[in-house]
């Protein structure tokens, strides 16, 4: 007879403890049973995640100025990036191709750049300037047509790569 | 006051080691932390999973369902209370006075925590061929290759020159290792009771 009352207790107790728990959950949260189940509004925790356009109203790139290295050799472009994003992104690659006169020019960026979460960060495009040796330090951004971009973005690991074409005056 | 269950003529078989060391272990598994795991990119999204619990990252922003903590709750003590069984009717198997009593502990919880490590292990196997079914039941426009429980991948996608390469990592973790010595260990004990 005790064995058996021990073994049924013994069985019974997991069952308590589960309808406790669940229990004491739906105790905690006023008997609210979204509450209950979901917690915190997905709504909220997606507005976190996400970033909203309402809140970010730069634009991801802003040109800076173009200019042509000591030697007249390179054609150096100087960007500000701000990053939409709520963690840090890192550029690893960015290549814009521009025209000047007909003449396509490949820009590169130089090293890689940690732009902080909701920041900005200076990145710096550099390519072979062909034939411009009178050119003056500073050229006027509305004199080249950007042809071509292409950025590489890795966000937490993931990459992104963005491709555009036939976007226009650069000023 | 505590029952007293002889069964005179049976002499005691001594203490069930392979209990007392599943019992010990089974005792620690709540606080080793969880037992898979599934990242994607470097940290992206993060999703752990352990029969206490799961955990879901996303760039840092922890997202949980109360219920869920709570049934991870349950089963925490649940597996506390089972590794206590065992624990103590591995050691009264030491006695003769309560040989019966150590039998009805041991019996009852030495396979608990193996049918629970294989309903878990179940339940990510389907969650694995789900997840790869995925770009079918929800009509994404990539197709998706997921490794089954162990392994690590790489989604790429693109569309209209955005392209989108996701590194994916899914793992057992020490934890679940020692689950399962702790499961074999209470199988053994089981047998030997």
């Amino acid at each position: 007879m005790t064995a058996r009352i021990l073994s049924a207790v013994v069985h019974l107790i997991p069952a308590l403890i589960i309808i406790a728990c669940a229990g004491s959950d739906f105790a905690v949260h006023g008997w609210d049973v979204p509450a209950t189940l979901i917690g915190e509004d997905p709504l909220v925790v997606v507005e976190r995640l996400v970033p909203a356009a309402a809140d970010f109203d730069e634009e991801p790139f802003e040109l800076n100025e173009l200019t042509v290295s000591e030697d007249r050799s390179t054609l150096v472009l100087d960007l500000l990036v701000h990053s939409p994003f709520t963690v840090p992104v890192t550029i690893k690659d960015a290549v814009v191709q521009v025209a000047l006169n007909g003449t396509a020019i490949t820009l590169r960026a130089s090293d890689e750049v940690i732009i902080p979460a909701r920041g900005s960060g200076s990145l710096r495009l550099e390519g072979a300037l062909p034939g411009l040796t009178a050119a003056p330090a500073v050229l006027p951004l509305d004199q080249f047509t950007l042809s071509r971009m292409s950025i590489t973005v890795d966000v937490s690991g993931i990459e992104l790569e963005l491709e555009s074409s036939e976007l226009g005056v650069l000023g | 006051m505590t029952p007293e269950i002889r069964e005179p003529g049976k002499p005691s078989r001594g203490i069930n080691w392979p209990g007392v060391i599943a019992g010990l272990l089974v005792l620690a598994l709540p606080f080793l932390g969880s037992w898979w795991r599934l990242i994607l990119g470097t940290g992206a999204l993060i999703f752990t999973a352990s029969p206490f619990g799961v955990q879901l990252s996303i760039f840092g922003e922890s997202i949980h369902s109360p219920l869920v903590w709570w049934l991870g709750l349950a089963v925490q003590l649940c597996v506390l209370y089972i590794g206590l069984l065992l624990l103590i009717g591995s050691l009264l198997a030491g006695t003769r006075r309560y040989a019966a009593i150590a039998t009805l502990l041991v019996r009852f919880s030495a396979r608990k925590l193996l049918w629970l490590l294989l309903a878990f292990v179940a339940a990510l196997f389907v969650f694995s061929v789900l997840a790869n079914h995925l770009s079918e039941l929800a009509g994404l426009p990539f197709p998706l290759h997921l490794p089954y429980l162990v392994g690590s991948t790489s989604i790429a996608a693109g569309v209209d020159g955005l392209r989108i390469t996701i590194p994916v990592f899914m793992g057992f973790t020490r934890a679940f290792t020692v689950a399962v010595l702790a499961a074999l260990l209470g199988l053994v004990a089981g047998e030997y009771q």
